[in-house]
């Protein structure tokens, strides 16, 4: 049985371009899914579609089998956590856990014992759930949401970008409690982000999408080893994507990519090149070189291999370093 | 349609009540102006106090022929322009002192603006009335240092009705000139002088050109307030200088000519319509970017 | 501070005193222990004040003033928050024109509308009824609530109602335990400034009260014209004194309110 199944969903805004482009895929029950790319290019669109937030033009949602297209979302029973968390002002973090429960008409000492029980899997101190939002810290803020989407026994778990308003540091550690949190709770959910190591980190699967399209859909390995399209290979931060045009110099008939961990640098090579840059990358130094036709590539050299910036080398692409884009 | 028809259910209460409240009496005003005066005696019965059912232009007629009701309109406009101008000469220096003081003092003299504003405007010219009464402190003090001999008539005088109507209307020039110069970005000035521009210059140049929207709607305002001037001329005037709005009032309850009092809001209604929509072409455009 | 400046500062000063002035005069007057309008002398007294609460005119007029005020409030409070609603939430054809027609009596003259208004309560049986007077100021009520209501649904995370519809909450539910909490402060702040505003109205009164309904700020005004006694000293003193005591009671509650709430 599918978690979730979008059927050909269409969602257009006024000016004919459409946010999502006739996007279909499944979920499978208790998978993290994740849903990226960047800003503009509808993955926001489509969550709230799932949610019911916004009606689609054309296409049908299906939660747990059951065709919600025309519900709405205080019928579909699936948590949200929003970028700015959404949590209610003049609710202290208890209230607001509480909340899904109390307009489901649950008592306040059962709601209340739920509440708690929640807020004790984000761990916020008790201190701390008689505060209104405004006195709690971004990540603070950031648990009481996730402990509300879940508070009320939803079928389904909707993140968007939750981790955008946070630093660095804080990011990282609720990422992984995310995780744990989602996998304890074994509850479907989409997460919606731009961030590549987000997605990579947390996702079961990913969809990469850009301007309303659903570009490739696959297990966070197979979307980086093996990307469809150099948009996608971009945009999971591959350094040396060539399109067609680029690789017909390197001797290449079709759009590619190639791995800067096995590409060589010789004294003379099969391809003459000007070393441009060197960065020194911890492990291995990076090497930005140009190729007679103006491309640029990297390529990863131990740090025996000592070369000089504007020295002209010969580049070696072994059949390994190549992934070809689009079979 | 489903998401329309819930939008005027929500407007609903308000619409109700502007049609009911302001709409309708609006046409029946004009719709009392074209009837027939009733008879002057019987107060109390209604529909004595104009025929119903008559239509004639007979109030328009006598109107505009007659050189008390241009003596009186001439005055009521002369009256509202000068007030408008003290309003926004005193107005627009004390919005914006008041927009720099620091924040300690900004309650305080933000107080003194809107109390006045907000309390009984009787108390504010009754206050006036024992100020500028022939005994009042500043006749008394002014005939004390020697300067006049006899009391200044402040009071029902045209100086009383305007000392009174500026008093009345500076808090709405002031706090919309002010509301005008807090929505500007202090950023701007301090880039300005950062630029080497002095004080006068920053002003002239950057806060006086951006706050010209607001000093231009404060002064429209001021306009059309100053122009229903009904309390100060009624209580500071004297007999000779009185306003529209209050030989309204005198035709409606002295007079009991009903139809004459329509005739003469209607004709304060043109008027304002007349000065707003010239105030509306006029306006300024606004530099301060949407935000 | 700046020394050139000093003459501008200066009037600026006393244009704020001139302000205020009038009112502290009157009420410096109304504590006079003796029967002439003279600023006391020595003793101050509250017998102008024990008059005032002594005579059924005058406290029948107290309590007139805050009926219609109650009643006022309400009004505006209803249909100045269902305004702000209808255009914040949604767009509909006459939109525009009724966030226009919404302000537009705050730019009629109160005489203007006292004019039209009473004929029309005449025909409607309404007149010499509290609801009358209430219905007449609720037209300057209205356009403040609304003010003060549509910016805080503007400024509301419209993330918000989405959160608690997706947590199971009908619109319905939404509204009341979402949206309504969150814009009760802006609907306390209007419908204050609704009531101190019909409190303290005169000219609409003037028109449509009849001797039964008189509110105070009708039964200070012929007093002004013909006897400037101590009484009508310290009824103004009342009307101050209400308002500042509103105004202060509110400050003081948002002050408090943005101390705990931590903003």
């Amino acid at each position: 049985m599918a978690a979730v199944r979008l059927d050909h969903l269409s969602c257009g805004f006024t000016g004919g371009t459409l946010a999502v482009d006739d996007v279909s895929f499944e979920l499978a029950a208790g998978e993290f899914f994740c849903l990226l790319g960047p800003s503009g290019s509808g993955k926001s669109t489509l969550l709230r579609l799932i949610g019911g937030y916004l009606p689609p033009n054309s296409g049908r949602v299906f939660i747990h089998d059951r065709d919600v297209t025309h519900v709405p979302p205080e019928k579909r029973n699936a948590g949200m956590v929003f970028q700015n968390y959404a949590l209610f002002p003049h609710l202290n973090a208890l209230d607001n856990v509480a909340f899904g429960l109390r307009v489901k008409g649950v008592a306040k000492k059962e709601r209340e014992a739920k509440a708690n029980e929640m807020l004790d899997w984000v761990g916020l101190t008790p201190d701390e759930r008689r505060r209104r939002p405004a006195q709690l810290s971004g990540g603070q803020q950031q648990r009481v949401a996730l402990a509300r989407a879940l508070a009320f026994d939803p079928s389904l778990l909707m993140l968007d970008e939750p981790f955008a308003n946070l630093d660095r540091s804080l990011r990282e550690r609720l990422r992984e409690e995310m995780g744990d949190v989602q996998r304890r709770a074994g509850i479907t959910a989409i997460l919606v982000t731009h961030d590549r190591d987000e997605a990579l980190a947390l996702g079961d699967r990913i969809a990469v999408m850009n301007h309303g399209k659903l570009l490739q859909i696959g297990t966070p390995e197979q979307v980086y080893r093996e990307p469809q399209s150099t948009t996608v290979a971009t945009f999971l931060g591959h350094r040396n994507v060539l399109d067609v045009a680029a690789a017909k110099p390197c001797g290449l008939d079709r759009s590619a990519l190639l791995w800067p961990e096995k590409l060589r640098l010789h004294r003379d090579g099969h391809l003459p090149a000007v070393v441009r840059r060197i960065v020194y990358a911890g492990s291995h130094r990076v090497n930005t070189v140009q190729l007679d036709s103006g491309l640029e590539l990297e390529v990863h050299t131990a740090h025996d291999a000592l070369h000089q910036i504007g020295e002209r080398v010969g580049l070696e692409i072994p059949p390994d370093a190549i992934t070809p884009i689009g079979l | 349609m489903k998401k329309s028809s819930r939008a005027w259910c929500w407007a609903a209460p308000s619409v109700l009540l502007l049609v009911s409240l302001l709409l309708w009496p609006m046409i029946y005003l004009v719709r009392l102006s074209l009837n027939e005066g009733g008879s002057k005696s019987g107060f109390g019965i209604g529909g004595s106090f104009y025929k119903p059912g008559t239509w004639t232009l007979e109030v328009y007629r006598t109107l505009a022929t007659e050189h008390y009701f241009w003596q009186v309109t001439w005055f009521t406009v002369w009256l509202g322009f000068f007030v408008a101008a003290m309003c926004v000469l005193l107005g627009y220096p004390v919005a914006h002192y008041l927009w720099q003081l620091p924040r300690r003092w900004k309650p305080l003299a933000l107080a003194c603006v809107i109390i006045p504003k907000l309390s009984n405007l009787l108390v504010t010219i009754y206050g006036l009335k024992m100020i500028l009464g022939d005994h009042g402190p500043v006749n008394e003090t002014l005939m004390t240092l020697g300067i006049i001999k006899e009391p200044l008539a402040l009071q029902h005088s045209v100086t009383g009705v305007v000392i009174g109507k500026t008093l009345l209307v500076l808090p709405y020039t002031i706090l919309l000139i002010w509301a005008g110069l807090e929505r500007l970005d202090r950023t701007l000035i301090s880039a300005a002088r950062g630029l080497g521009a002095t004080g006068w210059q920053t002003f002239s140049r950057v806060t006086l050109p951006l706050s010209l929207p607001a000093l231009a709607a404060g002064a429209l305002i001021s306009l059309i307030w100053a122009l229903g001037a009904f309390i100060s001329p009624y209580l500071l005037g004297s007999p000779e200088q009185i306003t529209l709005a209050v030989d309204v009032q005198r035709q409606m309850f002295e007079n009991l000519h009903w139809p004459r009092a329509a005739g003469e809001g209607v004709a304060m209604l043109l008027t304002l319509a007349l000065i707003a929509g010239a105030g509306a072409l006029l306006r300024p455009k606004s530099h301060v970017l949407p935000r | 501070m700046n020394l050139r400046k000093l003459p501008l500062h200066t009037l600026c000063l006393l244009v704020l005193a001139a302000l205020m002035w009038p009112i502290v005069y009157a009420m410096w007057m109304s504590f006079t222990p003796g029967e002439m309008l003279m600023p006391p002398k020595g003793a101050w007294s509250l017998r102008w004040y024990a008059t005032f609460f002594a005579r059924s005119e005058w406290t029948d007029s107290l309590n007139h003033s805050f009926i219609v005020g109650a009643l006022s409030t309400a009004i505006s409070l209803v249909c100045g928050t269902s305004a702000a609603v209808a255009v914040t939430r949604y767009q509909f054809r006459g939109r525009q024109l009724l966030q226009s027609a919404v302000m537009l009596p705050l730019f009629v003259p109160a005489l203007v509308l006292a004019l039209a208004l009473l004929p029309v309560m005449r025909m409607i049986g309404l007149w010499g009824d509290f609801l009358s007077v209430a219905l007449a100021h609720s037209l300057w009520g209205l356009p403040l609530v609304f003010l003060a209501v549509r910016g805080a649904l503007e400024d509301m995370d419209p993330n918000l109602e989405l959160a608690a519809r997706g947590l199971g909450a009908n619109g319905g539910q939404t509204f009341f335990s979402v949206t309504l909490p969150v814009i009760m402060p802006a609907m306390g702040v209007g419908g204050l400034l609704a009531f101190i505003i019909s409190f303290n109205e005169l000219v609409m009164a003037l028109f449509l009260c009849t001797p039964d309904i008189d509110t105070l700020p009708k039964v200070i005004w012929p007093n002004l014209r013909y006897t400037l006694s101590p009484l009508v000293a310290a009824a103004s003193g009342v009307a101050v004194v209400t308002t500042v005591l509103l105004l202060g009671g509110a400050w003081l509650f948002f002050t408090s309110r943005r101390k705990t709430s931590g903003r």
